[in-house]
């Protein structure tokens, strides 16, 4: 069947390769890797001893403008890098990261601010001190563990996989933002944060743009030589609308791109822009929906959030390891998880997607490891796990996931997730298909969930392992051939296992979902190519409001 | 009714630019959009049957702030930000009774003010719209507490004329517009600064760990409120500081830093100055390492020196409530108590009491910019409630307190402000909060420093001392530098550095004070808000001291009010307790030589 592709955001200009063959290193790379060899030759004939270490390195510029219903608000430029070293000591079977039956993992950092501009000295120096804290806290940790490690928490399975030797280098990016450039940006965020001056029900009306230029460093003791580019470009459009009653309401677009050049043009923001005003004025007005139990679908980008959420963190395979988490995958490998027309890929290696740039790119993971295609699922059966460089239960090997803001130590997290389904059925059919569940449910009307902010969940023991998806455009679907009503005011929730089952379909139009997800690792940027879902029963709740009146007096020159 | 009492217009006296026709017409424009959102706010802000306000304050602030942070001749941190914002203050009620001074435990009723982002361009409408959205808010809390609060009172049948002082004070009316200081940020000179700063360090292989801050920020802010005040003040502030790190014989790792404070950037002291000052720095730390570690307690006189009775005495005596800064009582509603007044200690019940020695008398001089060529950092023209400082403020006259430092919210004796509402420098931003300016500190009966050392030497043989102690800072251009610690034998008179001492300044430390020198000292410093520090630093109490060290670093940082003091050079106290270090555990050594031992 031929496949639709949904474009979520706007024209693409001129792409750049992040991609490197020269292997030419730069002198900061030589000053890092002679550090940590003279380190290493030194700390591995302590007792205990250190088995393995890495460096981490990450010099980041910033750039951020903000505009408030047509003025600049926020205007600033940082520069700042980061250093921070992992010691292991004891060896890879058991080692200070092991995890001691019951209790939560604990990391501990020894981070320390770094030049950002080169000095062999304030380098040494800086790498020196914050080498021997991460030491002096790895000797602890160990000696701590094996004096509590109990006979029948002995596990079989290793603590770390050590990895092969790799040099990759990309030369530093010429990217970066010109005064004029800026200045262009300025008049763009202000222009489009001027359009939510149209509602005085409007009480926020931002449009900000952020550029983050990151250059990352990792040498490890098992000769992993990596220096790679990471950029992000954004422009973020929040508008804030207060009903009648005094509710609040939000609806953003985020627009991203590697490089800022190639972000939407003025013209497209502006679009976008008008776009979320009108649909904010409708939402003023638009009735607030009850609790419900019933058919949806899911849109491309809210089945992309869905799937992330529900799925993508549970194929995290540290949190297999860890016996506080819920762990809802571990004993599944090989049966049926999802229908047997679903399959789902993560792929760090995917640049683009019909020509927008992928949030969860990246050649090598924080941990030195190439990020590898993994199929997760093939015709619905589990196969497979995200794997950082800490083994669990019959898979060893790291898949290049091991991913991780500079302040964290790096886990298993998401890339670029592709979902697809082996028979796509169009909207129309989706559509019919949905009346015709409600029909059979007895209902009224079904749900369709157009855009979605984000979304949490639970996979720990303690707290129900749920998970709570937060949209903020919503549709009834009439049975009775109505048109569709927007509604405000639901949180879609469920269980994930409950849920899987009870997918019914998925359709052929794809759509993209760029984002950040938060976790135990920091932040880190993914992305979602998920089609549309039909799902026979969902359930939601009243989303919790952020309640106000509001101005007690018109505003101002009214 | 209130009364315009008189219209001054000061025309700033310090170093100014000409002001040019857009700037004036730049404040005219932000003028008139707080002038017309707070008429309409005055007359038409009302909600239910809560009434309009009685008072309101507008303010708007534009800043540029930033940080340059280098090691070692490299640059760690490079920031810059502009930032604009609006602040309103608005009352309910009157002048005796309003939703001030109270606060109700049971449902958390505490706030009467916010603070909301104006554009960073001067624009009319965007501050109007900014100040409507934040009266509104402010409005609403104000008036619940309000309405909370005389609910409280009638319960209770409390009157307002039970209640010891009026709410808020009636001050005089002032116009007072003073021009902007000159924009001086310049990214390469300040991060040159920081990096041939920190790059002396290169050449001192002991030192561990070494960086150079400069912190800048400049502001703007203008201010109107419903009684006609209307004032434009600016601010400008540069810190620079130089932290060391060395390991002590035991190999725990100490710092020692210096700091220097400007309101110009040019006004720092050439770098040469402190380079040497690096220099002394460094000698001071090996000095320490090698001086003897001090285990135990000593009780007994002991002298400060300069900078060291400003710093460790005479700024505590500034403490908000038990201190010259007042805290005014406010009324309080608990569940188990009902209305209340506040309870805690407070300076406020020590009118015409002993307070300090006698010997002792502490005066403000606000206005004083210089003092014998010295140019006096505290010296301000007009407060940040818009009012213009008195001359002179007798705080304590011969030991006995005769007024607290005190705001807009008068004090059961004290019913006016001070004028004294000053910027509060914090992690690279500002706040407010009542301070001292310039501290005159003089003394009725004074010595020499020989005389003084012969007393000190007189009350340790007669009991039975071998050694006394004398505290002074490391000499050098820093506005703060180390404060060494010297204990001097009795026997032969002579001294010698000793490090791992502790001092705690009490309530009763300057009550009894020997004596005190006949030189004069002139200092520059900043004076934090030691109420709020030791309250976050409270959590910690058992934490250790290196541990303590690195928390006091990152969460409080530098911070304070530019203040100045002329004080007496010497300061001996007679009974004063010095404890000892008491981790002399020694810590593990690092495994790893130093990478700036290897040629």
């Amino acid at each position: 069947m031929k496949r639709k592709i949904l474009l979520l955001s706007s024209v693409c200009l001129i792409s750049w390769s992040l991609m490197a063959t020269n292997s030419e290193k730069d002198i900061e790379l030589e000053t890092i890797q002679s550090e940590l060899n003279r380190e290493f030759k030194v700390l591995r004939e302590q007792t205990p001893s250190v088995y393995y270490m890495d460096y981490r390195v990450e010099s980041r510029q910033t750039w951020y403008r903000r505009a408030s219903l047509g003025e600049l608000t926020s205007s600033n430029m940082s520069s700042q890098s980061f250093f921070n070293p992992t010691v292991r000591v004891g060896n890879k079977e058991f080692d200070n990261t092991h995890l001691i039956k019951g209790k939560k993992p604990q990391y501990s950092y020894s981070i320390k601010q770094y030049p950002i501009e080169f000095d062999e000295m304030a380098v040494r120096q800086i790498i020196w001190n914050a080498t021997d804290e991460a030491y002096k806290k790895a000797t602890q940790e160990y000696r701590f563990k094996k004096n509590s490690i109990k006979v029948e928490d002995k596990t079989s399975v290793s603590d770390f996989y050590t990895t092969k030797a790799v040099e990759y280098i990309e030369p530093i990016s010429p990217i970066t933002l010109s005064d004029k450039k800026l200045k262009q940006i300025e008049d763009i965020v202000k222009d489009a944060s001027a359009l939510f001056k149209v509602d005085k029900d409007i009480t926020k009306g931002d449009v900000s743009f952020s550029f983050e230029k990151k250059r990352k460093y990792f040498i490890s003791s098992e000769n992993q030589v990596l220096a790679q580019n990471y950029l992000a470009a954004r422009i973020m459009i929040i508008g804030t609308i207060r009903s009648e009653e005094g509710n609040q309401m939000s609806l953003h677009h985020v627009m991203d791109a590697f490089d800022p050049n190639d972000l939407p043009a003025k013209d497209s923001v502006l679009l976008v822009t008008e776009q979320i005003v009108a649909k904010l004025i409708e939402l003023k007005k638009a009735p607030i929906a009850n609790p419900y139990s019933g058919p949806a679908i899911l849109s491309p980008a809210a089945a992309g959030v869905f799937f992330h959420e529900i799925f993508g963190h549970r194929v995290e395979g540290h949190r297999l390891k860890d016996e506080t988490n819920g762990q809802t995958f571990k004993s599944k490998v090989g049966e049926l998880v999802l229908p047997a027309t679903f399959n789902i890929t993560f792929s760090p290696q995917v640049k683009t997607y019909h020509g927008f740039d992928l949030n969860g790119y990246y050649k090598y993971d924080d941990q030195g490891v190439e990020g590898t295609e993994v199929k997760v699922v093939e015709n619905g059966v589990l196969k497979d796990f995200l794997m950082c460089s800490s083994p669990i239960d019959g898979f060893s090997l790291s898949n290049g996931h091991g991913r991780g803001e500079i302040f964290r130590t790096p886990v298993s997290r998401q890339s670029n997730m592709f979902i697809n389904v082996s028979n796509p059925f169009s909207d129309e059919k989706l559509r019919e298909m949905l009346v015709e569940e409600c029909k059979k449910q007895k209902l009224e009307y079904g749900y369709y969930f157009k855009k979605v902010t984000g979304g949490f969940t639970q996979t720990g023991r303690f707290m129900p392992n749920a998970f709570n998806v937060t949209p903020n455009e919503v549709y009834r679907i009439y049975v009775d051939g109505r048109p569709d009503e927007l509604v405000r005011g639901v949180d879609l929730i469920g269980t994930p296992l409950s849920m899987f089952s009870k997918i019914e379909a998925g359709g052929a139009l794809e759509g993209l979902f760029n984002g950040t997800c938060g976790a135990e690792s920091g932040g880190v940027p993914v992305a979602t190519i998920s089609p549309a879902i039909l799902v026979s029963k969902i359930e939601t709740q009243k989303k919790s409001q952020k309640f106000s009146t509001g101005p007690i007096l018109p505003p101002p020159g009214n | 009714m209130r009364s315009i009492t008189y219209i001054l217009v000061i025309l700033a006296l310090l170093t100014t630019v000409s002001a040019s026709a857009s700037e004036k017409s730049d404040s005219d424009i932000i003028f008139k959009a707080m002038e017309d959102e707070m008429a309409r706010s005055m007359t038409e802000l009302k909600l239910d049957d809560n009434g309009t306000p009685f008072y309101i304050a507008y303010n708007v602030m534009q800043a540029k702030r930033g940080k340059i942070l280098a090691t070692l001749g490299a640059i760690i941190e490079s920031n810059s930000d502009d930032r604009a914002w609006c602040n309103v203050n608005l009352k309910m009620g009157d002048y005796n009774l309003n939703d001030e001074k109270y606060y109700d435990k049971a449902n958390r009723i505490n706030h009467n003010d916010g603070f909301f982002s104006v554009p960073l361009g001067v624009d009319y409408d965007g501050i109007r719209r900014s100040l409507w959205i934040m009266s509104s808010s402010v409005y609403k809390n104000a008036s619940e507490k309000y309405k909370n609060k005389k609910e409280q009172m009638e319960r209770q049948g409390i009157s307002v004329e039970d209640l010891p002082s009026p709410d808020f004070s009636k001050e005089d009316v002032n116009v007072v517009l003073l021009d902007e200081l000159e924009d001086e940020f310049s990214k390469e000179k300040f991060e040159q600064l920081t990096k041939e700063l920190s790059a002396q360090f290169k050449n001192f292989k002991g030192v561990i760990d070494s960086e150079v801050e400069l912190n800048f920020q400049n502001v703007m802010q203008y201010g109107v409120n419903s009684e006609g005040i209307k004032f434009k003040t600016p601010y400008r502030f540069y810190i620079l500081s130089v932290n060391a790190t060395m390991l002590d014989k035991n190999n725990h790792t100490f710092t020692q830093s210096l700091e220097y404070y400007q309101t110009s950037f040019t006004q720092l002291p050439p770098r040469e100055e402190i380079l040497s000052d690096i220099n002394l720095l460094v000698e001071n730390m090996h000095q320490c390492k090698e001086s003897e570690m001090f285990t135990d307690v000593y009780s007994g006189p002991v002298l400060f020196m300069n900078d060291a009775g400003v710093e460790m005495c005479y700024k505590q005596i500034f403490k908000k409530g038990m201190g010259l800064v007042a805290n005014p009582r406010s009324l309080v509603f608990t569940k188990e108590k009902g209305l209340i007044r506040d309870e805690n200690k407070s300076w406020e019940d020590y009118k015409d009491k002993k307070v300090v020695d006698l010997k002792l008398s502490f005066e403000l001089k606000p206005l004083m910019p210089e003092y014998k060529g010295k140019i006096l950092l505290g010296s301000f023209e007009l407060d940040l409630d818009g009012l213009v400082p008195h001359e002179t403020e007798l705080l304590i006259k011969d030991g006995i307190l005769n007024q607290q430092l005190i705001g807009r919210t008068p004090t059961a004796l004290q019913h006016n402000s001070l004028r004294h509402m000053r910027f509060y420098i914090q992690n690279n931003s500002f706040s407010q909060k009542v301070a001292p300016s310039v501290i005159k500190i003089t003394a009725s009966k004074v010595k020499t420093t020989e005389e003084i050392r012969s007393d000190m030497v007189e009350q340790a043989e007669e009991e039975g001392l071998d050694y006394v102690f004398v505290v002074k800072p490391l000499e050098c251009h820093a506005n703060k530098a180390p404060i060494n610690y010297y204990k001097v034998n009795i026997n032969d008179g002579s001294e010698e550095m000793v490090s791992g001492m502790s001092f705690k300044y009490g309530d009763r430390t300057l009550m009894k004070v020997k004596a005190l020198g006949d030189g004069e000292c002139v200092i520059n410093s900043l004076l934090p808000d030691y109420a709020e520090i030791n309250n976050k630093m409270k959590r910690y109490q058992n934490a250790p001291p290196e541990i303590l060290e690195i928390i006091r670093k990152q969460m409080i940082g530098i911070q304070g009010t530019p203040i100045s003091v002329i004080c007496p050079d010497a300061l001996l106290l007679e009974s004063v307790e010095l404890n000892g270090v008491k981790n002399n555990i020694q810590s593990a050594s690092r495994v790893v030589p130093n990478p700036m031992n290897i040629e």
